[in-house]
């Protein structure tokens, strides 16, 4: 939660304070040779890969959406329905599932007690895009072009 | 996985829940030791020799209250230490922290217990309970990669001894917090 504080932040801050990633692709096209050689050789905060349009728009959706689901909750729930049956309720209808892929029990020689049984379990799969790349790196691949 | 704010610039954040009981099969359970690490589908784990970056992988239950006796920060007034956080969400929404891992965790398991196992204590695990998920990974591959999110623990059955729970620490020193059940 405290890291999802700081990201909030840390990304309301870089949109508040860069323009819009078009307008940054827009400057880096501009951009004289020895101003991206000085880039990398002081490179630049890493820009968040969205603008300020796409934030807020997609913190309303958020914002909107889940008062639809505590207010579906509020709806059905009694009073005097603990908060841990609450949360219980509107986590899965917030958060996806990450199916169990396996889970086996090891014959581990190393265990912390006596009594303890070792096992391992995957979840997912987590897909992880290729395609995340972010304007320091474009800035990089573009200073390399003009060479 | 639903997608999420990243910390690094070619990260990928994502929030996800794993399935109910699916660590002890469907049986209460107290988690003696674990470590978060990523594998591929053959079970090989996922790397940064192999382009995977783990930024930080963070887990809770939500399902049950954090009450954490230990201050975060290396600070004079506990007013100001950001462990704030951990006295107020237990009052407002219940988040243990289970366990969590960054690139630099190495091999090594997070221990609810001594090192001996002697001391009676692990982190409670209800069969009805949820553990959340917070990712935040990088590719350095530009193709697509499917990782699985590996827990590799040691638990007993049922509930057993004192319920612990996981939290950071600064390195240059912490405070211990009044906690009132």
């Amino acid at each position: 939660m405290k890291s999802l504080a700081f990201a909030l932040l840390a990304v309301a801050a870089n949109a508040a304070a860069l323009p819009d990633q078009r307008d940054t692709e827009q400057q880096s096209a501009q951009l004289t040779e020895q101003q991206l050689l000085r880039q990398l050789t002081d490179p630049p905060a890493p820009v968040a890969p969205w603008g300020v349009t796409d934030l807020i728009s997609g913190a309303y959706q958020a914002y909107q959406y889940l008062s639809k689901v505590l207010a579906d909750a509020a709806t059905e729930f009694k009073s005097g329905t603990s908060i841990e049956q609450v949360v219980d309720h509107v986590i899965p209808k917030i958060l996806p599932e990450a199916k169990l892929f396996h889970r086996e029990v090891l014959e581990a020689e190393k265990k912390v007690r006596a009594d303890g049984k070792r096992a391992k379990a995957l979840f997912g799969p987590f897909v992880l895009s290729g395609k995340n790349v972010s304007a320091y790196i474009r800035s990089c691949e573009l200073y390399q072009l003009l060479k | 996985m639903s997608e999420l704010i990243s910390l690094d610039p070619r990260g990928q954040g994502k929030f996800s829940i794993l399935p109910k009981g699916s660590l002890c099969n469907l049986k209460d359970c107290t988690i003696i030791s674990v470590r978060l690490s990523l594998s591929y589908e053959d079970g090989s784990e996922a790397t940064p020799e192999t382009g995977v970056y783990i930024h930080h992988l963070l887990s809770f239950n939500p399902s049950r209250p954090s009450i954490n006796a230990i201050g975060l920060c290396d600070v004079k007034d506990p007013a100001t230490d950001i462990g704030f956080f951990n006295k107020l969400l237990p009052i407002n929404l219940p988040l243990a922290p289970f366990t969590g891992r960054g690139e630099d965790g190495g091999p090594v398991s997070a221990v609810f217990t001594s090192d001996d196992g002697k001391y009676g204590s692990g982190f409670h695990l209800g069969n009805d309970d949820y553990i959340v998920v917070q990712s935040d990974l990088v590719n350095y591959n530009n193709v697509t990669q499917n990782v699985y999110l590996t827990f590799d623990y040691e638990y007993v059955d049922g509930f057993q001894g004192v319920s612990a729970i996981g939290t950071l620490l600064s390195v240059t020193g912490t405070f211990a917090l009044l906690v009132k059940k």
